[in-house]
C-alpha cells in the first residue's frame, strides 16, 4: 500500500511541542510498565474453566439485552437458528466467510427454512453490494474471541471475507462461537493479539457488548438506534 | 447561533429555564447513581488503582507527547492513510473543506466530536453547499434545534420528549409520536437512509494507538463504526492530546471511560481501525485523513495546566459539579461545560474571553474526586482566579488596602483577637436578629442575596477556654 502524505508543517508543529514540554524537577514520568497488571483477570484457562465462563459470558450478555444459546451438538445449533428466524421473522440473512462457519455448514440449516443464506461477497462491486446489504435482515459472523467478564466479542476483520458490514447494518446479529474462544476479559484479549498481529493491527477489529444502546431522549434507555436491536450468541462446546 | 458574551447573563438565563434544571438535574443524577454503582463492582480499592494507572499513562503520554505523536503520524502514513498536522482550528476546518471540495461531497456524515465543535467545522461545510448530518442522537436533535451540546455525554440532556418530537416532525413527513421509542425509531429509519448515501464520515478520536497507527472510537448507539465502515472517505479529527502508547493502555482507558461516563462496564461498540482498507476488502474507506489539532493544547505544557490534557472527556466531573447542575451545559458559553469546560475555555479561548468561569464552582473538589484520570480540575479554578486577578489587577486601591489590612490582621493572634473585639462592638448598627441583612458597598451585594450570621458575644474557642479554667478551678 502506497504511503499517506503529510499536510502541516510537521517540523514547525513538533518544535513548539518539544519547546514546551518541559523536565519536571523529579524528571518525566516513566513509561508505566505492564499498565494491565493487577486490575484484570490473569490466567490460563482449562475447558472447564471455559465451560465456567460460559456461564458468566451468558449472564453478562443478557444482563445487556442480548440471548445467549448454550449448544451440544449440530441438532441444537439447527435448532437454535431456526428459532431465531421464527423469532425475528427473517427472510434474509447474510453471513462471513469464515473456515470455522464453514465447517458448521449453515446453508443446510437455512435450506430447511424460510429465510435465505448469503455468504460474503455478495457481490463483487461497492456499488452493487451496498443496497443489497443494507436490505439484510440479520448478519451471522464468527466471534474469534470472547470476554466473559463484560459479555464482548471481539471481531477482528481481516480478512476479505469477514467484514464489518455484516455486523454494522442489520437489525439482528448473530455471533457463534466455542467456548475455546472465551476469556476472562482483556489480558487474554491483548495477550491474543501480541502473538497474532504484533502491532500490525487488522484494518477494522470491532468490541461488542450488547445491543445498540441510547439514553439520549430524557436518559430513557433505548435499544437498536443505529447498530444491532437483537444481538444472539450462540456457544459451541468446544468437546 | 449567537451566544451571550457576558457569564452573568448565561446563567441568569439558565436559572429561569426550569424544564432544562429539572432534566439536567435528573440526568445527572442518573449518571452519578449509574458511577457509583459501577465503582462499587470494582471495588474501591481496585477502582483506585485503575485511576493511579491511568493518571500514571496520561502523565507519561503528554510529557513525551512529541515523540508518540511522530510515531502515530508514521504509522498513519504508513497504513495508507493521510495526516494533516492543524496548529489552529482554522488549518485544520481549511484542509477538510478543501477536502470535501475536491471529493465534490454532497452529504456529509458526522459522529460526535467535540472538536469540531471547537473549531467550528459544521457551518464551513455548510457554506459551500454541504449537507452535514450529525449522527449521535443526542448531537441530531441539537442539530436540528441549532443548539450547542450541554454535556459532554449527554448533548440533548436538556430537551424533553415533546421538544425532541416538535424537533422531528419538522423534518419528517409522518407524524412522529411522542414516544421515546417511536422518536428513536424515526432516527433510525431517517439517518440509515443517509447513511447509505454517504459521501465523507466525519468522526473524533476517542484514543489513537501510536504503535500501531489505529484509532479507536467508542459509542453506544454504533453510528461511527457504520460511518467507519461504509464512508469511502473518512476523516478523523482529534485533539492532539488523545493518544495513547498501545493496545494495553487503551485497555486502562477503555474500563475507566464507560464506567465514569455512564456506569457500564464498557462502552457497547470500541472499534479500532488502521484506516484505508486492504485492495481485496470491500468495505471500510479508501481514503482516510487524520487531522491532529493542536488549536491551544501545546500552549498547556510545562505549565501548571499540563494534566488538563490527561483529560478522557467522560463527563464525570460536570455530574458530579453542583454548579454544572444547577444552571446545565449552556451557561459555560463554549463548546466544553462543567468543570472541565471551566478550566479549559479560559485556556483554549483566553481569560478575557471565559476567565469569569473559574467563579463557576464552589471549589469543593468533588470534580478533582470523580476524575478518572486524577485532574486536580478546584485547584486549578483556583489558579485561574489568580491568574485572572494577576492579569487584570481589578481590585484597585480599596481592595488591596482591605485585603492588605485583613491579612495583617488575621497573621498574628493578638491582632485577630483585637479586631474581632472591635468589630464585635461596633457591628451593632447592622445586626437584626442575631444576623447581618444589610451593609455598606462593597458588601451589600453580598448581602442582598444572603444573610450574614452576627459575630457572637462568644466564640467557640473563648468558651472552650473559659471551660477548662472553670475546671481548674
Amino acid at each position: 500500500m502506497a504511503n499517506g502524505i503529510v499536510t502541516g508543517n510537521r517540523e514547525a508543529f513538533f518544535s513548539t511541542i518539544r519547546q514546551n514540554i518541559k523536565t519536571p524537577p523529579g524528571g518525566k514520568a516513566p513509561r508505566v510498565e505492564n499498565p494491565m497488571d493487577g486490575l484484570f483477570t490473569q490466567r490460563e484457562t482449562t475447558v472447564e474453566d471455559r465451560r465456567e465462563l460460559r456461564e458468566r459470558f451468558i449472564q453478562e450478555w443478557t444482563t445487556l439485552g442480548g440471548k445467549a444459546f448454550n449448544i451440544k451438538d449440530r441438532v441444537e445449533l439447527a435448532q437454535a437458528i431456526k428459532q431465531i428466524i421464527q423469532e425475528r421473522q427473517l427472510q434474509k440473512a447474510m453471513c462471513w466467510d469464515h473456515p470455522e462457519l464453514e465447517k458448521l455448514k449453515l446453508e443446510e440449516i437455512f435450506s430447511d427454512t424460510q429465510a435465505s443464506l448469503s455468504r460474503w461477497p455478495l457481490e463483487k462491486n461497492y456499488s452493487d453490494w451496498i443496497g443489497k446489504a443494507a436490505s439484510m435482515e440479520a448478519g451471522i459472523v464468527w466471534s474469534d474471541i470472547a470476554m466473559a467478564e463484560t459479555g464482548t466479542l471481539v471481531l477482528p476483520s481481516s480478512s476479505p471475507g469477514q467484514p464489518t458490514t455484516v455486523c454494522v447494518l442489520p437489525i439482528t446479529l448473530i455471533a457463534i462461537f466455542t467456548t475455546a474462544q472465551l476469556v476472562d476479559g482483556f489480558t487474554g484479549v491483548v495477550k491474543l493479539f501480541k502473538e497474532r498481529y504484533g502491532t500490525n493491527l487488522p484494518t477494522t477489529t470491532t468490541f461488542i457488548s450488547g445491543p445498540s444502546r441510547t439514553t439520549d431522549i430524557e436518559m430513557v434507555l433505548t435499544i437498536g438506534v443505529h447498530g444491532s436491536r437483537y444481538v444472539y450468541a450462540l456457544i459451541l462446546d468446544e468437546a | 447561533m449567537h451566544i451571550e458574551p457576558s457569564f452573568h447573563k448565561r446563567y441568569h438565563k439558565a436559572l429561569r429555564d426550569t424544564a432544562m434544571l429539572k432534566a439536567v438535574k435528573n440526568g445527572t443524577g442518573r449518571l452519578r447513581g449509574q458511577r457509583a454503582t459501577a465503582i462499587e463492582g470494582v471495588g474501591a480499592d481496585r477502582w483506585m488503582e485503575f485511576r493511579n494507572r491511568a493518571e500514571a499513562i496520561r502523565l507519561h503520554v503528554i510529557q513525551h507527547l512529541d515523540q508518540y505523536l511522530e510515531q502515530l503520524v508514521d504509522n498513519v502514513i504508513k497504513n495508507g492513510g493521510h495526516v494533516c498536522l492543524a496548529k489552529t482550528g482554522e488549518e485544520a476546518v481549511q484542509y477538510i473543506a478543501e477536502l470535501a471540495k475536491k471529493k465534490n461531497a454532497k452529504t456529509i456524515l458526522k459522529s460526535k466530536s467535540m472538536v469540531s465543535e471547537e473549531i467550528h467545522l459544521n457551518p464551513a461545510l455548510e457554506q459551500q453547499g454541504c449537507n452535514v448530518i450529525e449522527s449521535d442522537l443526542g448531537e441530531w436533535i441539537i442539530q436540528l434545534a441549532g443548539e450547542t451540546p450541554s454535556h459532554i455525554i449527554a448533548p440533548a440532556m436538556h430537551k424533553n420528549r415533546f421538544q425532541v418530537a416538535d424537533l422531528f416532525n419538522a423534518v419528517s413527513e409522518e407524524k412522529v409520536s411522542t414516544e421515546i421509542a417511536d422518536l428513536c425509531g424515526f432516527a433510525r429509519k431517517y439517518l440509515r437512509e443517509k447513511f447509505l448515501g454517504i459521501d465523507i464520515g466525519i468522526t473524533g478520536c476517542n484514543f489513537a494507538l501510536a504503535d500501531s497507527g489505529a484509532i479507536t472510537l467508542c459509542t453506544n448507539e454504533g453510528n461511527a463504526r457504520i460511518i467507519s465502515t461504509l464512508a469511502p472517505t473518512l476523516v478523523t479529527i482529534m485533539g492532539m492530546e488523545r493518544i495513547l502508547p498501545g493496545l494495553e493502555e487503551l485497555t486502562v482507558m477503555l474500563s475507566l471511560l464507560a464506567r465514569s461516563a455512564t456506569g457500564q462496564k464498557l462502552t457497547v461498540y470500541n472499534t479500532l481501525s488502521t484506516g484505508v482498507r486492504n485492495p481485496e476488502e470491500l468495505d471500510g474507506p479508501q481514503e482516510f485523513h487524520l487531522v491532529i489539532v493542536d488549536n491551544g493544547r501545546s500552549k498547556q505544557l510545562g505549565t501548571k495546566y499540563e494534566k488538563i490534557l490527561n483529560c478522557i472527556r467522560c463527563g464525570s466531573c460536570l455530574n458530579a459539579c453542583p454548579v454544572y447542575r444547577n444552571i446545565g451545559g449552556h451557561a459555560y458559553g463554549w463548546v466544553y461545560p462543567g468543570p472541565i469546560g471551566a478550566v479549559l475555555s479560559p485556556l483554549y479561548q483566553g481569560m478575557d474571553k471565559y476567565g469569569e468561569l473559574a467563579y463557576a464552582t464552589t471549589l469543593c473538589g468533588a470534580c478533582t474526586f470523580a476524575c478518572p484520570v486524577k485532574i486536580p480540575l478546584h485547584d486549578m479554578l483556583y489558579a485561574l482566579r489568580n491568574d485572572k486577578v494577576e492579569l487584570e489587577k481589578t481590585g484597585g486601591l480599596v481592595e488591596d488596602m482591605t485585603y492588605k489590612g485583613w491579612s495583617a490582621a488575621f497573621a498574628s493572634m493578638s491582632r485577630y483577637r483585637f479586631s474581632i473585639g472591635m468589630a464585635r462592638r461596633f457591628q451593632f448598627p447592622l445586626v437584626k436578629a442575631e444576623k447581618i441583612a444589610y451593609g455598606p458597598p462593597p458588601i451589600s451585594d453580598w448581602l442582598k442575596h444572603r444573610d450574614m450570621p452576627a459575630l457572637p458575644k462568644k466564640f467557640f474557642h473563648e468558651i472552650w477556654r473559659e471551660m477548662k479554667n472553670d475546671g481548674k478551678e
